[in-house]
Formats: structure tokens, C-alpha cells, sequence
């Protein structure tokens, strides 16, 4: 038991190195030249920039209402003690939600076109898990159906996981000194997908005699550019193989192929002042390869059959009567898993939507080289809703220093301040950051766990600077 | 990292300008960032060794309808309780007397002594008349003996087995001829029964079996045997004086057939018939009254004649306890002549039983009169493989009345180990009943250890009251058992049977009991169960 504690806490603290769903402090690091990831209108201080696969490495995981004090009692010298398993569940929230985000840049260039224009492509991997759940997901087990006797348990969950590889190809434009745009558009290759369209189950209890009831409906799609096969009876259980050659993977690279876009509009009403927004991540991927669907919902397999509901009330006397006749227990368990069948077949191609955002900023630059910056954040994740709001401040040091410090509250998590260092050390711009400096001070009160790291090839940023700040070139 | 500190401290006081002061306060905390100032012992989960959940858990156990003739099916396996035709559970005892009375008890016993009859002769040898030289001797006699007469009056009869035994001795040395004849005997063959012997020395004895002799008698039972004693010798070689002595007896006589006229035969009737009554004695105590019990008595006569039974006693007995069958006694049973399958008779029936299930012997006891009319009767023909047949049929309906009843049954359990001793506190045992019997149960549950021979535990603080049915429709009774901790589960879980035990009542009387009856149960549990028994962090 306590690997699987451990492995969990080590997968969660693996992603301290990563960006979460939230934007990220770098977006607002002037120094970065990939603010158009998360705003296509964004300017940047560079003629052009080249970046290989350490440009731009961006993970992270928001834990939602997950707080590493809430689900451990330490000693005094700070070790834990005790898995407090109920005040975890109390801290959670009746919906909860749970995402991991990889983003990796494994090429990509940019080039001023003209005074106006800015072109850059890039090809990325990367891969997005939203896993929403109900609080009783995990408060049935650790209450006990007996807390559920006035309402039933509500177990929902919902999890889309999707990798793909990413090629875009962005375009900004300064229409005037106070307007300008950017476009994105992306062809998207699914890798792997984990969809579920339904895995709801609600569980009751009669009050007087406890007999449960439970109505529950999954299903599930799956597709992958590997080859594989799933199965189950209940005989054999669950079977999974998979055909890892690599010739099949590349032909199959291309075939779940999608769109998507990116776009936004900057206005600056003032020369300190500008306001922007975007809408990002607008696509779908359809998926082809080795697809499969899943299902499951209760069968009319007996008596504990009820209109659609399982609902077991005790043992019949035929079952009784059975088992005391000799039948193994196993036996009546087997019998009892007919009334839960999962199918597993092979489907046709079906089409899975992009997590989409839609970014709402306004920054003002207060001194030169000194910014503040407040953004907001829709993210319509597969069945969950995701506002955050971000303030940031970014100052640049000597020409060279860029640092970032920003605050950002999501729905279950206001602890987030996050801070971005950068260096640009002539046409080498080395830079990091997190979202949640508190993590590093105190994971036990984090919910965002996030780092973003890169080394980045650019030019052109003194001579832009100069021309923006021409009595004052140098800091 | 100290030494960023102590730059970034430095340079604080050295810069002058306000945005170089706030680099140093970045620089300071990026400082911070970096060192990793949390808790390294955090994730380490060596000591991680309890788990803080308490969850509140109910489920069900059993949901399980038995109707009475399910109950029946799966512990009765003694016969006894059946289902009515009307669906009311009896119970039914039937036993058959194959043979209280037969007619080969009474054929051989009819004649049980030996009767003989016997004559002698003398005279003188000088009256013998001359034949060619030497005198002719020539004898006859005739020996008449009867048949008891006060019984039968015989016409005819076959002998079944017996034997005559004929003795004769004189003074002649020269050799003789003897000759025994009974026309009324013959063979299987019809020839008469004829004995011829040559005999020297004085002396003849003989010894013939009768076995299937067939017997005619004209008149009062008697029987003619007929002597002759012949012998042709010289004058002189003769004594003067000649005397004969002769007799013949029948020995060890049985029928197989008598034809005549009887008097009325008059045999006593005593049988008993002990029945297994495990079932019943294993699982009720005490005594009920049960109404309108049922009691068939059929008879099958195959004698030729009607006759009368006279019952002193047909009594349930056992324990201590006995119950008779008969409203009155003596009871007289009509008993028809010469029927070929059982027919019912009439038997005046007690119209209420105590009934023990100790009961575990019937007693059957009176007297049989066959031929009542005595030689008033016709020619009758009596064969030895008649008989009179009785079969008894008790069936007691379970329309009671209870005195003090008490059910038990002791249902094998155990072998549960609770797989930790810290799991399951505060447990809670709800048994609903819906109770579609007529009767009150009174029910507590033991946990005896047949090791020590104790009773470890019981299911309820007291006994519960499992209420009956009203008006046919099934009441529910809710009986609720705690167990506080896991010592008292496991006492009872160690423990090798169960002790069910229901002291019966019924709100009115008298109650009727039918196998479509039904009792529902639901068992159901609930208990606090700490994650901490089940999940040793610890290992």
C-alpha cells in the first residue's frame, strides 16, 4: 500500500517541473519568445528565433482540491504519519478536477517579415489529461454507503486523455500602432486518446434494511497509433496486447489527423496600455486508428435485475441454499458479474474536441521594462469548466534579466504565485519558472505543480528594445 | 544558495535605485525558489503506518423467503410432515399389520395333541377252519376315532403335514399278513390310504406321513380305520389261544384346508409398531393439542366370513406421553367377509390429540372374533394363508392448539476468521422478519462451542419477539443484535454451531398451519469498519 501511496506522490511531485492549465508565468516574461502560444497577437522583442527540442518544455498538473496537508498527518520531524483519508475527502469539493498537461517543442523557428510581421512555425508534442470526479468517487469508499442513505452517492467521473503532435504555423500582424492580430492555424496528428463519453454510477441505500441500488452507465472511447486489442469476459477477465512495430506506428503517425486554430486581436488604447484576446486550442482530431468503444451498464442477468438498476437486497434462498450445498463463493461472485457485462469492440472513427480557451488580458507597462499584466482564462475542458485569473508582474533587468512574479486563482486553488526567471545572455535565452512558488516552499499546501523550462536561439531584441526605448537603450 | 542570499542582500543596500532594490528582492526569493526549503521528509513514507477512515457500512445479508413446505424439503427428511390436500401441513403416521389375524396360526393350532385310537382280540385257534392241511387265519376289526368337535365341524380337510403311527402285536410266530386301510384318507393321488405288511415275529409297527392326505369326514369328525390280521399256518404251530392287540394314532396333525362348520374363533389382536420420530424430537418440545385428527382404519379379510374386531387400545405413546386414537374403547370394527383389497371401517376417533414429538410407538390391542355366528354359519372353508390385514392411518392435521412449544435447531457454523481484529466496531445485526405464520416466535440464537461444550455467546441481549401474521397477511418484525467490538464478533464467529431456539405462541387458537405459508428474512449488517485493520500500511 504504501508503494502505491508513494508512486502516486512521486508521479503528482514528477510534474513540479511542469505548467499546469492555467497560463503559464512565461507567457507574461517578455524575454520569451513564445507569448503567441497562449496570445497569437502577442509582439514580440525578437527579429527571429530558432528553438530545438530544449526551446520549450512546459508540464505541469493542477491537483484541483488535492492538498498534500489534507491527506497527511507528518510528525515533528515532518514525516507522515498517518493518511487522513476522511479530512481529505472533506476538503474536496462536490466536483473536483484533476489535470496534467505536457507541451514539448521539438522544432520550431520564427522571423520577422517585416517592421509588421512576424511568421514563426513549430511542431510540438503534447498530451492532456482532464479528469473530472465527483467527491463521492472517493467519499463512498472512505464514508461508507451507510453516509449516503439520504441521497445516493453521485460517483461520476470523466476523464479525456489526448496526446498528439502539433505543427503550426502562426502569423501576427500590427494593422496600426494601436491594433494588431495574430492567426494560428495547426494541423493536429492524435497519438493516443482515452475519451469517456459516461462513467456515472449512483449508489443507494435503503435506510431500513440496506439494500443497494446502484444505476451506473460507462462508456468509453479509445484509439492509439500503436496497434492493440482489448477484451473481456468474465471468464478470461481483461485482456490487452499490443503490436509495437514501428512501421505501423509511423504509417499510422498521419492517419488521426485534425485541425485546429489559434487567434487573438491586441488593442492599445494607450501606449502603455494594451488589451488583447484569444481564442486558442479551436480544432478537433478525428480519430482512425485502432479505435475501440467500451461499455457497460447493467444487465437483465436475474432477480437483482430492476429496470435498468442492480439492486441487491441479500441472498436468495436458492443462493443460500447453493452454498451451503457446496458452491464456492466464487461461483456466486461469477454469477453476480453477469449482471455487470463490459463491451469491447472495435468502432468506427469518431472526432474528439480540443480543450479550447479563450484569454482575456491587459497589460500596462508602468516603467520601462516594468509591467503588469492581468489575464483571464475560459478553458472548456471535456465536461468541466475552467475560469482562472492570473495578475503578473514582469520587470527586465539590465537588459539581460528577465523576472516574472504572478498570482493566479483557479476554482479550488488560490495559492498559486508563480515565478519566472529568464536570462538572455546575447542570442542564448535561457528561462524557467513555475506557477506555484508556494510548492517549492510547501508542498503540502499546493495545488498547482508546474515548471516551465527552455533554451531558446534569438536575435534582434537589443536593437527592437532601443528603437522601443531609444533615449534609454541600455538599462 | 547562502552565498545569493548574501549577494542579494548586499546588493540591496548597495543599489540605490528602486527597480534595482526590487531585483534584489526577486533575486532573494528566486534564491529561496532554488534551495528546495521544503520538508524533505515529506515523501518519505516509512513512517506512514495508520490510516485515518472510519467508514459506516451496511449491507445485506440474506433476502430469503421459505415457505413451510421449503423448510420441509430441505430439513425433514423422516416423512412424516406432508402436505395436506388442502395445503395444510399434517403430520402422517400409516403402518400396515399385514397379519393380525391368521388362519394358519389358528389351523395349526387346532389340533394341538395327538389322538390315537386302539382294539385287541383273543380267541381260540381251535374254531380256525381247515384250508388244504393247515387252518386259515383271518381278523378284521374297525377302529374309529374323532376330531375335536367343539371347534369345527368337519366335512373335509387337507393335512398339511401330521403323520399316523399303526402298532400291532400278537402271539403267532408263523408269518402274517396285516393290512391297514382308511378309505376316508387319500392321497394326493386319490388313492385311499392302505397299509399291507408281512409280518413275523409278533410284532408290526409302522410310520406314514400324511402330508397332503386329503381328509373326508361323513359325520361328527369321526374316522374309520380298518384292521385285518390274516395268516395260514399248521394247526400245531399255533398257541390255542390267539390274541391280537393293535392300535393307530395320528401324530403332529396341521391343515391347509378345513371345510365345515365353525364356531366363532376368538384370537387376540396385539401389535406394535415403533417409528422414527428424530425429526419432530430434534427440533420441537413440549406438547400441542391437535384438533380433528384423522384416523383410517382399512381392513383386508380373506377369510370367508365376516367377523369383529374389538380394540381395547390404539395409542401414540413415547416420552412419558401417550395419546390414544379411540374416542371410547373398547371400539368394535365391523370386519367384512372375503375382501380382495383393504376397505375402510369404522373407528369411533378422538376428536382432539396431545401429541408429543416424543412419540415414537404405537400400540395396537383388542381381540378378533371370526365367525361370530359360530356353526350357525354355512360350510366355511378355511385355508391357511388366510388372514386379516389392518392398516392403520393417522393423519393429524396441524390445526393446534399449543400448550408450550418450543422450536429449536442447531445449524452448523463457524470456521470465520475476521481477517483483522481492528476492522469492524459497533456492529449492528438487523434481522426483519415478515412473519407469515400464525405463530409468535420468541427467537434468541446461541453460539455454542461443541469443544468445550458451552454456549459462548448469544445473538440477542434477550430474546426477540418475532410477531405472527395478522389475518393471513404477514407482519414485519424488526430484531436488532449489537456487537460492540471485534472480541465479541470473533466469540461468536469461533464458536462451531448455532442454537435456534423460538418458543411458539399464537395470538388466537386454534392456529393452522400451511406449507404455502412463508417467512421472509432480511439479514442485513451494519458495522464502522477502519481502513486501518483492513490496509496495513505498516507491511
Amino acid at each position: 500500500m504504501r508503494k502505491v501511496i508513494l508512486t502516486l506522490i512521486v508521479a503528482v511531485g514528477s510534474c513540479l517541473t511542469v505548467a499546469a492549465q492555467g497560463l503559464d508565468v512565461t507567457h507574461f516574461m517578455r524575454i520569451s519568445p513564445f507569448q503567441h502560444n497562449d496570445l497569437p497577437s502577442s509582439s514580440t522583442i525578437y527579429d527571429g528565433y530558432v528553438s530545438l527540442p530544449t526551446g520549450n518544455i512546459h508540464a505541469g498538473v493542477n491537483l484541483g482540491a488535492i492538498r498534500y496537508k489534507n491527506l497527511f498527518e507528518t510528525n515533528a520531524e515532518g514525516y507522515p504519519t498517518v493518511l487522513t483519508a476522511t479530512r481529505f475527502v472533506n476538503s474536496l469539493s462536490d466536483n473536483n478536477y484533476l489535470g496534467v498537461a505536457a507541451d514539448m517543442e521539438l522544432l520550431g523557428f520564427g522571423f520577422r517579415i517585416n517592421k509588421k510581421s512576424f511568421l514563426s512555425v513549430d511542431y510540438r508534442l503534447r498530451a492532456n489529461l482532464d479528469f473530472k470526479y465527483s467527491r463521492d468517487v472517493l467519499g463512498f469508499p472512505i464514508y461508507g454507503n451507510m453516509a449516503y442513505v439520504d441521497e445516493p452517492a453521485d460517483l461520476n467521473m470523466n476523464i479525456n486523455l489526448t496526446a498528439f503532435q502539433e505543427l503550426g504555423v502562426s502569423f501576427r500582424n500590427e494593422i496600426n500602432d494601436k491594433l494588431s492580430w495574430g492567426v494560428r492555424p495547426k494541423l493536429l496528428f492524435g497519438i493516443a486518446n482515452l475519451n469517456t463519453q459516461n462513467l456515472t454510477a449512483q449508489i443507494s441505500t435503503d435506510p431500513t434494511d440496506y439494500t443497494i441500488t446502484m444505476d451506473y452507465y460507462a462508456a468509453m472511447r479509445a484509439a492509439a497509433i500503436v496497434p492493440y486489442t482489448m477484451s473481456f469476459n468474465p471468464q478470461d477477465g481483461f485482456k490487452f496486447d499490443y503490436d509495437a512495430d514501428a512501421k505501423t506506428i509511423l504509417k499510422n503517425a498521419g492517419k488521426n489527423f485534425g485541425l485546429g486554430l489559434d487567434f487573438g486581436v491586441t488593442f492599445k488604447p494607450l501606449k502603455a496600455l494594451s488589451v488583447s484576446a484569444g481564442v486558442l486550442d479551436l480544432g478537433f482530431i478525428t480519430w482512425r486508428t485502432s479505435t475501440v468503444a467500451m461499455s457497460s451498464y447493467p444487465d437483465d442477468a436475474g432477480s437483482m435485475y430492476n429496470n435498468g438498476s442492480f439492486t441487491f437486497s441479500g441472498l436468495s434462498a436458492s443462493q443460500i441454499q447453493a452454498l451451503i450445498n457446496g458452491e464456492n463463493i466464487s461461483e456466486l461472485l461469477d454469477t453476480l458479474a453477469q449482471y455487470f457485462p463490459l463491451d469491447i469492440a472495435p468502432t468506427g472513427k469518431y472526432t474528439t474536441s480540443l480543450a479550447s480557451r479563450v484569454v482575456l488580458q491587459a497589460d500596462y507597462e508602468f516603467a520601462k521594462f516594468h509591467r503588469v499584466s492581468a489575464a483571464m482564462q475560459f478553458r472548456f475542458a471535456s465536461h468541466y469548466f475552467q475560469p482562472s485569473l492570473t495578475l503578473a508582474y514582469d520587470g527586465c533587468f539590465f537588459n539581460f534579466v528577465d523576472v516574472c512574479v504572478a498570482y493566479t486563482m483557479q476554482r479550488n486553488s488560490y495559492d498559486n504565485l508563480g515565478i519566472g526567471l529568464g536570462f538572455n545572455l546575447g542570442v542564448v535565452n535561457i528561462y524557467a519558472g513555475t506557477q506555484n512558488i508556494i510548492a517549492a516552499f510547501s508542498v503540502r499546501n499546493a495545488s498547482q505543480l508546474t515548471a516551465t523550462a527552455g533554451i531558446v536561439f534569438n536575435w534582434g531584441h537589443y536593437k527592437n528594445w532601443k528603437e522601443k526605448y531609444p533615449k534609454e537603450g541600455k538599462s | 544558495m547562502f552565498f545569493c542570499i548574501f549577494v542579494a542582500v548586499i546588493k540591496y543596500y548597495a543599489m540605490r535605485q528602486f527597480y534595482h532594490r526590487l531585483f534584489s528582492i526577486v533575486v532573494l526569493l528566486t534564491a529561496l525558489l532554488f534551495t528546495g526549503c521544503q520538508n524533505q521528509n515529506a515523501f518519505d513514507f516509512s513512517q506512514l503506518d495508520e490510516i485515518d477512515a472510519n467508514g459506516d457500512w451496511g449491507f445485506p445479508l440474506v433476502n430469503a423467503e421459505y415457505t413451510i413446505g421449503d423448510i420441509l424439503e430441505m430439513s425433514d427428511n423422516s416423512g412424516y410432515l406432508q402436505q395436506g390436500s388442502d395445503g395444510t401441513l399434517e403430520i402422517r403416521y400409516e403402518y400396515t399389520f399385514d397379519s393380525i389375524i391368521s388362519a394358519s396360526e389358528y389351523l395349526d393350532s387346532y389340533f394341538n395333541h395327538d389322538i390315537s385310537v386302539s382294539g385287541s382280540k383273543s380267541f381260540s385257534s381251535v374254531d380256525l377252519p381247515p384250508v388244504q392241511g393247515n387252518v386259515q387265519l383271518l381278523y378284521r376289526d374297525t377302529l374309529t376315532t374323532q376330531f375335536p368337535s367343539d371347534k369345527v365341524l368337519l366335512e373335509s380337510a387337507t393335512l398339511k403335514s401330521g403323520e399316523i403311527a399303526i402298532h400291532v402285536t400278537y402271539n403267532i410266530t408263523q408269518p402274517t399278513q396285516i393290512v391297514v386301510t382308511c378309505p376316508q384318507l387319500t392321497n394326493s393321488n386319490g388313492q385311499q390310504f392302505r397299509v399291507e405288511a408281512q409280518s413275523v415275529g409278533g410284532s408290526y409297527t409302522t410310520t406314514l406321513n400324511l402330508a397332503n392326505y386329503s381328509l373326508t369326514v361323513p359325520s361328527n369328525n369321526e374316522i374309520d380305520i380298518f384292521m385285518e390280521v390274516s395268516c395260514n399256518a399248521s394247526a400245531s404251530s399255533l398257541p390255542n389261544e390267539l390274541s391280537f392287540d393293535y392300535s393307530a394314532s395320528f401324530n403332529q396333525i396341521a391343515f391347509s384346508e378345513i371345510r365345515g362348520k365353525f364356531t366363532a374363533v376368538d384370537l387376540a389382536v396385539d401389535k406394535e409398531w415403533d417409528f422414527d420420530s428424530q425429526f419432530l424430537r430434534d427440533h420441537i418440545s413440549g406438547t400441542m393439542t391437535l384438533l380433528n385428527p384423522e384416523v383410517t382404519c382399512e381392513i383386508l379379510n380373506s377369510f370367508p366370513v365376516r367377523g369383529t374386531i374389538v380394540l381395547n387400545q390404539a395409542q401414540l405413546s413415547g416420552g412419558g406421553y401417550s395419546a390414544s386414537l379411540l374416542s371410547h374403547s373398547p371400539a368394535t370394527v365391523e370386519v367384512p367377509a372375503s375382501t380382495t383389497q383393504f376397505v375402510p371401517v369404522n373407528l369411533p376417533i378422538a376428536s382432539s390429540l396431545l401429541l408429543s414429538p416424543d412419540y415414537d410407538h404405537f400400540k395396537l390391542n383388542g381381540n378378533a372374533v371370526i365367525n361370530p355366528d359360530g356353526f350357525s354359519t354355512p360350510t366355511l372353508v378355511f385355508r391357511d394363508n388366510q388372514l386379516i390385514s389392518l392398516r392403520i392411518t393417522v393423519v393429524l392435521p396441524l390445526e393446534i392448539n399449543m400448550d408450550d412449544i418450543m422450536f429449536r435447531d442447531t445449524i452448523p457454523f463457524g470456521g470465520i476468521n475476521i481477517p483483522s481484529e481492528s476492522a469492524f466496531t459497533n456492529l449492528l445485526l438487523r434481522l426483519g422478519v415478515a412473519n407469515g405464520l400464525p405463530l409468535n416466535f420468541q427467537l434468541q440464537a446461541y453460539f455454542y462451542d461443541s469443544q468445550t461444550a458451552t454456549i459462548k455467546d448469544s445473538l440477542f441481549t434477550s430474546s426477540q419477539m418475532v410477531l405472527c401474521a395478522q389475518n393471513g397477511v404477514p407482519r414485519l418484525s424488526e430484531l436488532f443484535a449489537t456487537k460492540e467490538n471485534f472480541e465479541a464478533v470473533q466469540r461468536m464467529f469461533d464458536c462451531d454451531n448455532i442454537i435456534l431456539q423460538a418458543r411458539l405462541t399464537a395470538d388466537e387458537y386454534p392456529i393452522s398451519i400451511n406449507v404455502a405459508q412463508a417467512i421472509r428474512l432480511q439479514l442485513s449488517a451494519r458495522m464502522n469498519v477502519d481502513l486501518n485493520g483492513l490496509v496495513n500500511l505498516g507491511n
